[in-house]
């Protein structure tokens, strides 16, 4: 006995832990307890900013709180790493170390198709882009914008007055900043740099004057000042945040000093070497590589209320250099256009009062793995319908009434 | 040793932590899409170079800022009301006497319809809370459309805001309607309202 124990090696061992009934059952009581709470808190704080909470893969661990931020649970780990462990599970103990056979193929392949499903969760965590895409009745659109991720955008304006495409400093690189801290950004196209501080997650754009003037210690620039302001928790894309920038000379000399905010819809300017320059702070625009046409926006709501019903968008989807390629599509809820890898989904609209124009607003996904959880439920399926019906024929077969075997008497 | 090796690993790991500035190399870009033909009022404009543009608010759609020590401002807006009606609240502004007719006041054209120019001289007034200011000029711009008043004005020092007369001009010819957003119907017709049942 003693010897047969010396002989399991390390890995071994670890092997079977991993695979083991405990740990699935463990992962899949948290998955539920954090759903759970994710429930609950999505209606303190809205769903983005829950969802991000509980299940981005940076959240190590969870601490479930209500609405005036006190804790309702002790910490848990964070749902996108459960997952990781209860994939590695599910391959260890449901695939490699399962008995294999004919007899195992069906619920083999459930298996298979449930850390496929997993699979595909991981690799949308990675790849996945969405965006809006807000048009009016009888307009078209070319991009998107991500709400949750804000830019700086600088850029020339040619002889025409028309902008150039424009050098971009991403979100990453902004948001970590804080107010204290500075980001010197210089460009592969432009001879000047730009220095961006005091950034504010959640700001506004105030107007400073003798009746309201800027705090002690606040920049006024061009009579604007940022002012920090409560966060939103129920709608992330209120949030605006803002910065001060300084474009400078290759000598490090100050050319213009700006104060940026996302909410601002159109850029500010700066003139540098007898060229204007334009620089704005928005969400990030996400080109699409083809046009859509709204052509009718049209919906109806729940009686009383202003919650929508239904709503339908007629578009046009226009691809090819030369336009030449369209499709028509009826866009409502639950039923969304595809094609190319991109994925429009009615995500709601805007009735327009007397004189105004109707708008649609579009939620645009380009997730690779999009289908991959359908393909999954229908292996799934499939894999458990096999192994029903080949346990009700093992069964079927069973139960026939035995031959009773008899022993011939010998011949001597 | 080895507790030595550790230190200086981690002393090197998390020496990038508190550094107060940090520099980056831009190589991104992007091409243009119909967000960057977006314009306030679908009008594209095109200022002088010397015109820098500040952000908007809620009674200033475009903002400028020229001249000396950026002391001449150039303001277009959207209000409501009559041109003579508001002629004279800036002339108002300056002290001066309000005007019966608006005969009395210059005429040009922006946006392809008759506009009404409003002139003054003097100490500056700009009410909401802001001092007199005196030793200013003004030149305004008024236009009347089918729904409301679009106003432009330009306000400064008295040389300063001679100096971009010429300027102030010629930027109020340099207005393009952009329609680059719109769909082309093939009779040009606006498309439908909306109505309807789902056709699901």
């Amino acid at each position: 006995m003693s010897d047969s124990k010396k002989e399991i090696s390390l890995g071994k061992r670890v092997f079977r832990i991993l695979s083991g009934y405990e740990i699935a059952v463990v992962c899949l009581s948290l998955l539920f307890i954090l759903t759970f709470f994710g429930t609950i808190e999505q209606k303190w704080f809205g769903l983005w900013s829950t969802i991000h909470k509980y299940f981005d893969i940076k959240s190590l661990y969870v601490l479930p709180t209500r609405g005036d931020g006190k804790p309702i649970f002790f910490p848990l780990p964070g749902a996108y790493w459960v997952i990781v462990v209860l994939g590695i599970n599910m391959l260890c103990g449901a695939i490699i170390r399962a008995r294999k056979g004919w007899k195992k193929f069906g619920v083999l392949l459930s298996h298979c198709a449930i850390l496929f499903m997993l699979f595909a969760g991981a690799v949308s965590s990675v790849t996945k882009e969405e965006g809006h895409m807000r048009i009016l009745q009888g307009e078209k659109s070319d991009y998107a914008q991500k709400l949750f991720k804000h830019e700086i955008e600088i850029f020339k304006y040619d002889e025409n007055g028309d902008r150039e495409p424009p050098a971009i400093v991403r979100s990453k690189h902004i948001k970590s900043l804080g107010p204290k801290k500075k980001l010197n950004a210089t460009f592969e196209k432009f001879d000047f740099t730009l220095q961006v501080d005091h950034f504010l997650p959640v700001a506004e754009l105030a107007l400073a004057s003798p009746s309201s003037p800027a705090p002690d210690g606040v920049e006024v620039v061009d009579g604007f000042f940022l002012v920090e302001t409560e966060k939103n928790i129920q709608q992330e894309e209120a949030n605006l945040p803002g910065c001060y920038v300084t474009v400078k000379d290759e000598s490090g000399g100050t050319i213009q000093r700006l104060v940026l905010w996302a909410g601002n819809p159109y850029p500010v300017s700066f003139t540098h070497g007898g060229q204007r320059y334009g620089v704005t702070y928005l969400m990030e625009v996400w080109p699409m590589p083809f046009m859509v046409d709204l052509h009718r926006t049209f919906g109806e709501d729940h009686p009383g209320t202003n919650i929508p019903r239904w709503f339908q968008s007629d578009i046009t989807k226009i691809d090819g250099d030369d336009g030449e390629q369209r499709e028509d599509y009826k866009i409502v809820m639950n039923e969304p256009a595809r094609h190319g890898g991109y994925t429009l989904y009615q995500a709601g609209y805007t009735k327009a009062a007397e004189g105004e124009t109707p708008s649609s607003t579009f939620a645009v996904v380009k997730n690779p793995s999009d289908k991959w959880p359908e393909y999954a439920l229908y292996a799934s399926t499939i894999g458990l319908l096999i192994h029903f019906i080949t346990m009700l024929f093992r069964f079927a077969g069973g139960s026939r009434p035995k031959k009773l075997k008899t022993t011939e008497p010998s011949v001597s | 040793m080895r507790n030595l090796v550790l230190l200086a690993t981690a002393a090197t790991l998390f020496a990038g932590c508190g550094e107060p500035e940090k520099s980056i190399h831009v190589t991104e870009t992007r091409p243009i899409t119909l967000h960057d033909r977006h314009y306030p009022g679908n009008l594209k404009d095109r200022p002088p170079l010397g015109w820098r543009r500040l952000p908007g608010t809620q009674f200033r759609l475009i903002n400028y800022v020229t001249g000396k020590d950026d002391s001449v401002e150039v303001v277009m807006g959207e209000t409501q009301g009559q041109v003579l009606e508001n002629a004279n609240r800036w002339l108002g502004q300056f002290g001066l006497t309000p005007l019966q007719s608006e005969e009395f006041l210059g005429k040009t054209e922006m946006l392809g319809r008759p506009a009404f120019i409003v002139e003054g001289k003097g100490t500056y007034n700009p009410g909401m809370g802001q001092g007199a200011k005196e030793g200013y000029a003004m030149i305004g711009i008024i236009r009347q459309s089918s729904s409301n008043i679009i106003t432009l004005k330009m306000t400064g020092p008295v040389e300063e805001v001679e100096a971009q007369r010429e300027a102030l001009f010629e930027y109020t010819r340099s207005f393009t309607p952009i329609e680059d957003h719109f769909i082309e119907t093939p009779t040009g017709e606006k498309p439908a309202e909306t109505s309807g049942t789902p056709d699901y």
